[in-house]
C-alpha cells in the first residue's frame, strides 16, 4: 500500500481533572504554606516524606511532622534546557534525588543552581513559588551558593 | 514437566508502521509464529496478550486485547492480558509458562503489538513529540512527572547514581555500548538502527540529560511479535528442536523512591535474574550461558546490568565493555540482535521479540548475527517501569 492509499484522520482526546491527593492532602496544603510535611509512623518511628497517613512499611498510624526544608541530594541529573516554568529565577536546572534532614526516605524535585559542581551530598534549602499546583512549582537550591540561594 | 517454545513469529522494527493497524501487525506475527510452529489456530488453547499499559494513550484503548482476539483469529479461547511497562513480553511469556505447567492449557499464543507513532503534536507539526510526551505516562504523575521533563531522565537518574556509587561507568565505556549495539544491529535485518558509529560520534551526540546523550538511548520503534508455547509432550509432537524455558523469574521494587539504600543498583533484576538462575540451576552465568539478551534502555543501564546478573561485581560493567568481553565475538556476547538501542524496542511486545531472537540463536537460526552455541543456554533479562522498578528473567535452553 502507497503512503496516498492510507487513510489518515486528526483526532484529539483531551482529558480534565479535578485531582484529589486524598490522605495526602496535607502534604499539598504544607506546600501553599511553605513547609514539607511528612509522617512519623507511631509504631515503627520511620519518618515518611511526602506524608503517608498510615505506615507502609508495619501499618501503624503515622501522625504529620513538619520537616526543615534542609537536606543534602542523594543524587542529581543535569537538565541541558532549563525549566520552562523555572527560567524566571536564572541559573541551570536539574532534577535530583533529594534526602531531608530528619526524613527516613528521599523526594525527586528539581535543583536550581549556579555553581557547576552540583552533586552527591550537596546541601540544599526548599523554595517556593507563588502558586503551588504540583510538586514541580517548590524547588531546592544550594545552600552555599546558587540562584535565589 | 517443562514448557517449550515451539514457534516463532517477529517482523522488522520500524519508526512507524503507516499500512498496519496494531490488529494488523498482530495478525502478520501470529500467521507466522503459526507457520513456523507448523499448527492452526485450532490447536491454539490460550493466548496471553502482551501489551504495554501505555496502550491506553498510544491506541487510545484500555481494552485492546478485545479487538485484537477476534482480528486474530483466535475468537472463543481463554485469554489474559498481561502488562508491566517495557518489562510486558517477558512478564506475558512467564504468564504463558505458568498457564501450561498448571495444566490449565496445552498450547499458548503469547503475542504483543506496539504502535506509538500515531501520536501526534499539531503544535510541533511532529509525532515524535506527542510519542515522548505520552511515554511520560510510565511514570508516576503525582510524584515524578511534574518534576522529570524528560523521558529518559528517568532512566538517566539510575545510570548518574550508579556512578556517584561506584565511580563508573565513564562516558567513554558507555559510548562503547552505543557502537557494539548499533553494530550488532547491521547484521540483523529485523533491526531498525544498524549504524556503524565511531565511540566519537556517540560522545558527540546530542546531551539529553545528566551523563545521557542521544546514541546512549533506546529507539522508540512500532512492532509486534508472538510466540508459540507448549507442553512438553505436546513439544516433542509439533517439532524436533523444542527451546526450553527452563527458568523464569521475576521483581517489582523501587530501587530508590522511598527507599534509597539500593541505589545506583537494579535490585529488581538482580533478583528477577537469581531466581530464574535458582530454577534453571546456574550459579556460574559466565561459565553456563553462551550469550544474553538485556534491556538496554541506556548504554549505562546495560553496563550496569552485567553486575545485575552476575557477570562481574558492581561498578565492574565498564571493564567488561573495554576487555571486549561482552562484544559479539566475546566470551559472554551481550545483546548480539543489536538490542533496543541498535535494533527497537516499543513497550509490550519487544520483551516478546527479544525471546523470539535468543529462540532463533539456540535454534542455529540468527543469519548474520549467530553466535557460537556450545552450552545451548541464554537468557532473556527485562527492565523496566518507572525509576526502572521491574525485571522479569528467562533462561532458555536447548535440551
Amino acid at each position: 500500500m502507497s503512503m496516498s492509499e492510507i487513510f489518515e484522520a486528526e483526532i484529539e482526546d483531551v482529558y480534565r481533572y479535578r485531582l484529589s491527593y486524598g490522605g495526602q492532602s496535607p502534604y499539598f496544603r504544607g506546600l501553599q504554606e511553605k513547609q514539607l510535611v511528612g509522617s512519623r509512623c507511631n509504631g515503627c518511628g520511620r519518618v515518611w516524606l511526602p506524608l503517608r497517613p498510615i505506615c507502609s512499611k508495619c501499618y501503624a498510624d503515622a501522625q504529620q511532622v513538619v520537616l526543615s526544608g534542609k537536606g543534602e541530594i542523594l543524587t542529581a541529573i543535569t537538565l541541558p534546557d532549563s525549566v520552562q516554568h523555572l527560567k524566571h529565577l536564572g541559573g541551570n536546572a536539574a532534577t535530583a534525588l533529594v534526602r531531608l534532614d530528619g526524613a527516613d526516605t528521599c523526594i525527586k524535585a528539581f535543583v536550581v543552581y549556579l555553581s557547576p559542581d552540583l552533586k552527591k551530598g550537596t546541601r540544599v534549602e526548599a523554595r517556593f513559588l507563588p502558586e503551588i499546583k504540583n510538586i514541580g512549582d517548590f524547588y531546592f537550591v544550594p545552600v552555599d551558593g546558587g540562584a535565589n540561594s | 514437566m517443562k514448557v517449550g517454545i515451539v514457534g516463532v513469529g517477529l517482523i522488522p522494527w520500524r519508526v512507524r508502521y503507516s499500512e498496519k493497524t496494531y490488529y494488523e501487525l498482530a495478525l502478520d506475527v501470529t500467521k507466522s509464529a503459526l507457520e513456523d510452529a507448523r499448527i492452526s489456530a485450532d490447536d491454539v488453547d490460550h493466548v496471553v496478550w502482551g501489551l504495554s499499559d501505555l496502550m491506553v494513550a498510544w491506541v487510545r484503548q484500555c481494552c485492546p486485547s478485545t479487538t485484537l482476539q477476534d482480528y486474530i483469529g483466535m475468537a472463543g479461547k481463554s485469554s489474559v492480558h498481561v502488562t508491566a511497562g517495557a518489562v510486558t513480553g517477558a512478564t506475558a511469556v512467564r504468564q504463558g509458562m505458568i498457564e501450561i505447567l498448571s495444566g490449565m492449557s496445552d498450547v499458548a499464543l503469547v503475542v504483543g503489538s506496539g504502535k506509538g507513532m500515531d501520536l501526534w503534536d499539531p503544535v510541533l507539526n511532529k509525532r515524535s513529540s506527542a510519542f515522548l510526551k505520552a511515554i511520560m505516562l510510565d511514570l508516576d504523575t503525582n510524584w515524578e512527572v511534574p518534576v522529570e521533563p524528560l523521558a529518559a531522565a528517568n532512566f538517566a537518574f539510575a545510570v548518574q547514581a550508579h556512578i556517584d556509587r561506584y565511580g563508573a561507568p565513564t562516558e567513554t565505556q558507555m559510548a562503547k555500548v552505543s557502537v557494539k549495539n548499533h553494530g550488532n544491529a547491521l547484521a540483523n535485518p529485523l533491526a531498525q538502527s544498524g549504524l556503524a558509529l565511531t565511540i566519537d560520534d556517540v560522545m558527540n551526540s546530542r546531551r539529553i540529560a545528566g551523563p545521557i546523550k542521544m546514541f546512549d538511548c533506546c529507539l522508540y520503534s512500532e512492532g509486534a511479535a508472538a510466540l508459540i508455547l507448549a507442553s512438553e509432550d505436546r513439544a516433542r509432537e509439533i517439532c524436533d528442536n523444542p527451546i526450553w524455558i527452563e527458568g523464569a523469574g521475576s521483581s517489582n521494587v523501587r530501587s530508590y523512591m522511598p527507599d534509597f539504600e539500593h541505589l545506583g543498583r537494579l535490585l529488581c533484576q538482580q533478583q528477577s535474574s537469581q531466581r530464574a538462575y535458582k530454577m534453571a540451576g546456574i550459579n556460574n552465568p559466565l561459565e553456563q550461558l553462551d550469550f544474553i539478551e538485556t534491556h538496554d534502555l541506556l548504554t549505562g543501564v546495560e553496563l550496569m546490568s552485567y553486575a545485575e546478573l552476575g557477570l562481574c561485581e558492581p561498578g565492574q560493567g565498564g571493564r567488561l565493555i573495554d576487555e571486549g568481553v561482552t562484544e559479539r565475538t566475546g566470551r559472554m556476547p551481550v545483546n548480539p540482535s543489536g538490542g533496543m538501542i541498535g535494533c527497537g524496542h516499543v513497550a509490550g511486545c519487544s520483551g516478546i521479540s527479544r525471546i523470539g531472537e535468543v529462540v532463533q540463536q539456540l535454534r542455529g537460526r540468527a543469519g548474520g548475527t549467530q553466535v557460537p552455541i556450545n552450552k545451548g543456554r541464554a537468557i532473556f533479562s527485562a527492565v523496566g517501569g518507572p525509576g526502572i522498578s521491574q525485571s522479569c528473567t528467562i533462561v532458555l535452553g536447548k535440551s
